[in-house]
């Protein structure tokens, strides 16, 4: 028995070592075009060389001073705030409801809230735009923010459904016992503890608005652009290494605030 | 008992989940300033009788009164109960003192006034030193004590106890009895303690109410249900017993007289009426039995020879498991001494008891619990 054991560990070790080595790989290969983005926003010219010749903040120069480039960011940001505010107010109820209740029909509804996650996105952005020309809907960022909290709403639901989960029914009950009406219940005890889950759910809302292209491409007004259809606009012309600058920036973003969730979820 | 002496009230109450039964028609009163135990193994329906009451579930028919009010369909927000969980259920973001304000902000009470209280129940539970600290800073047993002092803190009509100790080790279960035992006595509220735990029942409360398979199948004190089982399930639930095969059960002077299924007279005292069913079992407690050396005499008027099959020491007590003549296999309890010598396995015995010791249960055919 003890003579058996060290050659069970030495199987099991070679083979977690090896499935370790292909993830890595795995990984690299998918994380290498983002990779690769980052010393070419370093590049002086307009030129995409790799490696930059004379590196230098010229791109993110260029990018800061353009008036053009600066207003897509702008108008993003703002969708990306409203998209993630409307769809934590309509998500997180959802989540309670669906956490929480007992009623007919909860499957079929939870299955419908999901739905958006499941449905390809052009046949969204497709239906969105022929269903809000015919209602009006107007002005630059209302149709896109209303576009990306429908796709948010889901990644919403299931972040706060998991974060319920974790909550024990008993505090609630004895919340309840002592006095509390449902909503006071809701207010001090759910709430409270749901706040990580709610926080994630958010930045991860946000992060899917600012990067969507789709559904931005096909409602954005002409000349008001958010920034991920500008870039994507501007790099069927050209291509041009301030695009270089901006997906850094971008990735950094997406870094921190992926970060961010993580420690937020870890913490429960 | 008069109205004003009941603080709850079980009328014909009954809960079912669509075919399956959780508790069949049941009535019950609690006293004011009882301590009443729910007691029952799992599925037995005494968490369905607890949540009955707190209104966590709604009776499938009859009504539910707590001090004087008609609460059957009154959310439990309102019914002023207070509730003590097995897993304490302090609420993880508040603070000790934070949590048992809890109640006394939903009361809207005023901040003085909330501050004298905090400070008098938790002196109660003598933990006026964890007043700032996270629950996940305490110990289980300080964590039930906040427990207790955030039910205390607002006085509540009745306290439910939903196996509040289940989770602590042996040592501080019993020190907690106690101490759920004094608060009890020293503030006389109205207790309804669930537990599955037939020590704990017997321990601490006034009152057991001994449950099996969604029914009542007893209600006396701890006294009465020990030593005075109406059945089989409730002998041998609560302590340990040695039941009997006995038939041609008779009259005999003040008690009865019957045959045991090793050939044996048995005689049984008057202390309890006989059963009606046709056929009966007979229990005898371990501790009550007499161990004598094989052919030893003694005045009690139950006697019967055996093997010994083996004895050990529990401690305090000796176990001696003897094989009947039939086969059956009968434990003596004994207390222990330094200088008690232990027989060794095979040798013959003689068992004896008195007829009051003896107490005959109706046959139900159950099996034993």
């Amino acid at each position: 028995m003890a003579a058996a054991e060290p050659t069970i560990e030495v199987e099991r070790s070679w083979l977690s070592t090896a499935a370790t080595v292909w993830a890595w790989l795995g990984y690299a290969f998918l994380i290498l075009p983002t990779l690769i983005v980052i010393p070419l926003s370093f590049n002086s010219t307009t030129e995409l060389a790799f490696p930059p010749r004379s590196p230098s903040f010229h791109q993110y120069r260029q990018y800061f001073s353009d008036a053009g480039w600066i207003d897509a960011t702008m108008l993003s940001v703002w969708i990306a705030i409203l998209s993630a505010g409307l769809s934590l107010l309509l998500g997180v109820p959802a989540a309670y409801g669906l956490s929480r209740g007992s009623f007919p029909g909860k499957t079929a509804l939870s299955g419908l809230l999901l739905g958006p996650a499941l449905t390809p996105v052009i046949v969204m952005a497709l239906g969105l735009y022929i269903y809000f020309a015919h209602l009006g809907l107007s002005g630059v960022a209302m149709p896109i923010v209303l576009g990306h909290t429908l796709i948010a709403i889901p990644f919403v639901i299931v972040t706060t459904m998991s974060g319920m989960r974790h909550i024990d029914r008993n505090l609630e009950v004895a919340g309840m016992i002592m006095g509390g009406s449902h909503f006071y219940v809701f207010r001090k005890i759910t709430l409270p503890l749901l706040r990580p889950s709610i926080l994630a759910s958010g930045l991860f809302a946000f992060l899917i608005s600012f990067d969507e292209v789709i559904i931005a491409f096909f409602l954005s007004k002409a000349g008001n652009p958010t920034l991920a259809v500008k870039i994507f606009a501007s790099i069927q012309w050209e291509i041009s290494s301030i695009i270089a600058a901006i997906s850094t920036l971008l990735t950094l973003l997406s870094l921190v605030i992926c970060l961010f969730v993580a420690a937020l979820l870890e913490k429960k | 008992m008069t109205a004003d002496d009941v603080m709850v009230r079980l009328d014909g109450v009954s809960k079912s989940y669509g075919a399956a039964i959780a508790l069949t028609t049941t009535s019950l009163d609690v006293r004011r300033g009882e301590f009443l135990t729910l007691l029952g193994p799992s599925g037995s329906g005494k968490t369905t009788l607890l949540n009955l009451i707190a209104g966590m579930v709604a009776p499938s028919a009859g009504k539910v009164w707590i001090d004087g009010r008609d609460v059957t369909t009154m959310p439990p927000a309102k019914r002023n109960l207070g509730m003590v969980f097995q897993n304490y259920a302090l609420l993880p973001h508040m603070t000790i003192f934070e949590n048992v304000t809890y109640p006394l902000r939903i009361r809207k009470l005023g901040e003085a006034d909330i501050k004298a209280k905090v400070a008098a129940v938790l002196d109660l539970v003598h933990l006026s030193h964890v007043v700032d600290r996270l629950p996940r800073q305490l110990s289980g047993g300080q964590q039930q004590r906040v427990a207790l002092a955030r039910c205390l803190v607002y006085d509540p009509a009745l306290i439910l106890m939903d196996e509040p100790l289940g989770a602590l080790d042996k040592k501080l279960r019993e020190q907690m009895q106690f101490e759920i035992k004094r608060l009890h006595q020293q503030l006389g509220t109205t207790i309804l303690y669930v537990t599955h735990d037939q020590e704990e029942a017997l321990s601490m409360s006034d009152r057991i109410v001994l449950l099996n398979l969604g029914r009542i199948v007893q209600a006396a004190s701890p006294t009465e249900l020990y030593f005075g089982p109406s059945s089989i399930f409730a002998a041998t639930f609560l302590g340990a017993s040695n039941i009997l095969d006995v038939t041609d059960v008779a009259a005999d002077g003040q008690g009865s007289v019957g045959v045991l299924s090793t050939g044996q007279r048995l005689h049984v005292g008057d202390r309890l009426p006989r059963p009606t069913t046709a056929k009966v079992k007979a229990l005898v407690r371990p501790e009550s039995i007499v161990l004598l050396p094989a052919g030893g005499t003694s005045e009690l008027p139950n006697q019967i020879d055996g093997t010994l099959l083996l004895s050990s020491i529990l401690g305090g007590v000796i176990h001696h498991h003897v094989s009947l003549a039939d086969g059956k296999t009968v434990v003596v309890q004994e207390l222990t001494r330094a200088s008690r010598r232990l027989s060794d396995p095979g040798t013959p015995v003689r068992l004896a008891w008195a007829a009051e010791d003896t107490v005959l249960l109706p046959d139900d055919g159950a099996e034993a619990a």
